[in-house]
């Protein structure tokens, strides 16, 4: 069953072409990961995925419904896109019973949920008489990640979830994010700039450049060298459907 | 080099997001910058006169101007203490650069006297300079006395930046010269020394004798060099850096233990207490319930109630006003996480409504005292207090839905217009001229009571219906949702 379809989505910014998706479907359950240099449009599709911006024609739906019409899937998506999702000036726990409350959570369910990030936290978040402002690039988003997935969501958005984190902590969300997959019926969609990651744990890979989908891939052992090849012929000016388009930024 | 950092502080300047504001702003600002410059402008132009009017048989004005001295430049160091500021993060990014840091340390220095407070005495000293020094005490010293003047506003310029920086590293001292100021002023006060002649013998020389003019240059130099040494030591950014506060246990928990509503007004009483500028708006409002002693107590406006309603307005409403008409604006930071998590609108604004009406029934109870100065003075606040928590409060929340600036909550609020858009202005009519107008409408028939219980009555009005506007609201803000988005999204 598809849970989110996009039909004929465009966005352009002063007459420059932004994202233009045709038709794109995401399978329930499944995971997604999406690539693509910058200025392809991966934030712009979460954007409009979570009705942020406004689509200049087409609609994203969410269980059959438009996004941009209806708030259901408020209640059953779990996003972390930028520090624009977190109250900076909430201590973390706070941030938490926040977020919490928001889906109806009781201070038991909560720190039933929190105590299972607690390595992910690494001591460093729960507990600490520190503002998120406060906090490190990397410990903020990891407030921001579990912050997401507090509502237990069908549907998890994280824009560059890997960005500013230790090794450590990559690799252990990657774990975390791998656990989901394998064990819930959690539809995530990961965009990333780096390949080995989501080509570990996604079964399927989207490459977006300048607003289009160029690659829609299953993933097998192959992947990751098809992805590394394609990025390296980009930069040796391979295609010139490439080299033709200019560069937007987002 | 030098001149080329020089060029990057005026291109700080102007590409700074002061001048990006739209053109309404921009104008209604360069008029309130020309009005205020024109006013001291002319202060500073008939000082002559004004003096000669106060003192008539004195034979010079120079020592009386001499004598008035200290106290400005004590008031100005107090000012400048607070509102300026110097810091080696400022050029953080010229220090890797293969540039001494001697030279960003000088340029550091040097670029910090072009700002308002070295420019106000300058409307004082060169009319004083052209007017009056020739005439008493001879052409040279036209040429002379006001260079002594500027090393003297310097002297007070790079005196305050020392201070602030020695306070924050050693509060001791900080702590002594504040004390000594105090015992200073006092022992003024109880006539134990004269300040005003203490001040004229400091700086009516300047005036007489060429040499003695020159103090007040080595002096500058010498503070100067202070400074410079002081700063030069710092540029070691850890030297700077201070340590994060720790968060403030004051949760409101009573108000998180009430669910989400309870929660959002938590989460908004914590964006007040623990942001700067919204804590400035929070300060400036305690010291405005004292606005109404001005006119309550003088005879002039004692009958004025035109005048007095609009205090009132003032003064009951005075933190709704300032917080209020930025309201979604202070949480632009954070608006996409609004906008995508499951927040009931409803529940959203209705935080912001019972918090507008606390603050306005505490500032009701601030002044209450008024009525000291007679019953009407209850009155007229407490019909401006209805007026405020029914209709003022339903146009703030209203008009919070044409915010698209973003605000940064670490800011202070004196002369900080960032988020002023036109709406600020426009707001002004509903909030303040509408009321007034009625107002006006009942007093042309002597029926000033009525006036204020038509006011009150209207308050209440709005009050009972407030569902309707905060449903209007809702509406609104879900039309203007992705514009206002943008906008919040263009921070610096």
């Amino acid at each position: 069953m598809e849970i989110i379809d996009i039909k004929n989505l465009k966005k352009s910014y002063s007459g420059v072409t932004v994202l233009d998706i045709p038709n794109l479907e995401f399978k329930a359950g499944q995971s997604l990961g999406l690539v693509g240099n910058n200025g392809a449009g991966k934030t712009t599709l979460f954007r409009l995925i979570l009705d942020l911006i406004q689509a200049d024609s087409g609609s994203v739906l969410s269980k059959g419904e438009d996004v941009a019409k209806s708030e259901a899937w408020k209640h059953y998506t779990g996003s972390f896109i930028d520090e624009g999702f977190l109250i900076d000036y909430l201590t973390p726990d706070e941030y938490f019973q926040f977020i919490a409350s928001l889906h109806g959570l009781t201070a038991g369910d909560l720190d039933k949920v929190l105590s299972k990030y607690e390595d992910f936290f690494a001591g460093e978040i729960r507990g600490k008489k520190k503002y998120i402002r406060d906090l490190s690039k990397g410990n903020q988003k990891k407030v921001g990640v579990v912050g997401a997935l507090l509502g237990k969501p069908d549907i998890l958005i994280l824009d560059e979830p890997f960005a500013n984190l230790d090794p450590s902590t990559q690799f252990r969300l990657r774990d975390e994010l791998d656990k989901l997959n394998k064990e819930t019926d959690m539809t995530l969609l990961i965009s990333s700039h780096d390949l080995a990651h989501v080509a570990e744990f996604c079964e399927r890979i989207v490459i977006l450049d300048h607003g289009q989908i160029v690659k829609d891939i299953h993933t097998n052992e192959q992947t990751l060298k098809e992805l590394e090849e394609f990025f390296i012929q980009k930069i040796r000016g391979g295609s010139p459907a490439d080299t033709a388009t200019e560069e937007v930024s987002d | 080099m030098y001149l080329t950092l020089f060029r990057h502080r005026w291109q700080k300047t102007l590409r700074s997001t002061f001048f990006r504001q739209g053109w309404g702003v921009k104008i209604l600002l360069f008029l309130v910058a020309v009005y205020f410059l024109a006013s001291f402008g002319f202060l500073g132009y008939f000082m002559k006169e004004i003096l000669q009017d106060a003192f008539k048989d004195a034979e010079k004005l120079t020592p009386i101007f001499s004598s008035g001295l200290l106290f400005y430049l004590l008031a100005d160091l107090v000012m400048r203490f607070f509102l300026q500021d110097l810091n080696v993060i400022t050029v953080q990014h010229y220090l890797t650069q293969p540039i001494s840091k001697k030279k960003v340390v000088h340029f550091l220095l040097q670029s910090s006297v072009f700002n308002f407070f070295n420019l106000l005495p300058l409307l004082f000293i060169v009319p004083w300079a052209i007017r009056v020094i020739p005439e008493e005490y001879g052409l040279t010293h036209q040429i002379v006395w006001p260079i002594s003047m500027l090393a003297v506003v310097f002297i007070n310029h790079y005196l305050a930046i020392y201070l602030k920086r020695v306070l924050a590293i050693k509060a001791k001292i900080f702590w002594a010269i504040t004390a000594l100021l105090g015992a200073l002023y006092a022992a003024h006060y109880f006539e134990l020394i004269d300040l005003t002649a203490l001040s004229k013998a400091v700086y009516l020389p300047l005036a007489q004798n060429h040499i003695l003019g020159l103090w007040p240059i080595g002096l500058m130099i010498l503070v100067y060099l202070v400074n410079y040494r002081f700063l030069l030591e710092m540029t070691h950014l850890d030297r700077w850096s201070t340590k994060a506060k720790e968060a403030s246990a004051f949760r409101f928990s009573f108000l998180e233990e009430r669910g989400p509503l309870g929660l959002m007004m938590a989460n908004e009483l914590k964006l007040i207490t623990r942001n700067r500028r919204t804590k400035t708006a929070l300060y400036m409002s305690g010291f405005f319930a004292l606005y109404g002693l001005i006119f309550y107590g003088n005879e002039t406006y004692a009958d004025n109630y035109t005048w007095l309603m609009f205090v009132g307005i003032f003064m009951t409403g005075i933190f709704m006003i300032n917080y209020g008409q930025f309201l979604v604006s202070w949480e632009s930071a954070y608006f996409d996480g609004i906008l995508t998590r499951a927040y009931s609108m409803e529940e959203f604004y209705r935080a912001k409504y019972y918090l507008m009406i606390l603050s306005c029934v505490v500032m009701y109870l601030l002044t209450l005292p008024y009525i000291y100065f007679g019953v009407h003075a209850f009155y007229i606040n407490t019909a401006t207090f209805l007026y405020n928590i029914g209709i003022n409060t339903a146009v703030l929340l209203f008009a919070s839905t044409y915010n698209k600036k973003p605000v940064d909550l670490s800011k202070g609020s004196a002369f900080n217009y960032q988020g002023t858009g036109a709406a600020q202005f426009v707001i002004v009519i509903p909030l303040m001229v509408v009321p007034l107008l009625a107002f006006q409408g009942f007093k042309i028939f002597d029926l000033e009571y009525y006036g204020l219980a038509f006011l009150a009555l209207l308050g209440v009005v709005g009050l009972a219906t407030h569902k309707i506007f905060i449903r209007e609201t809702i509406k609104n803000f879900k039309e203007k949702k992705y514009i206002n988005a943008a906008g919040y999204r263009e921070r610096d």
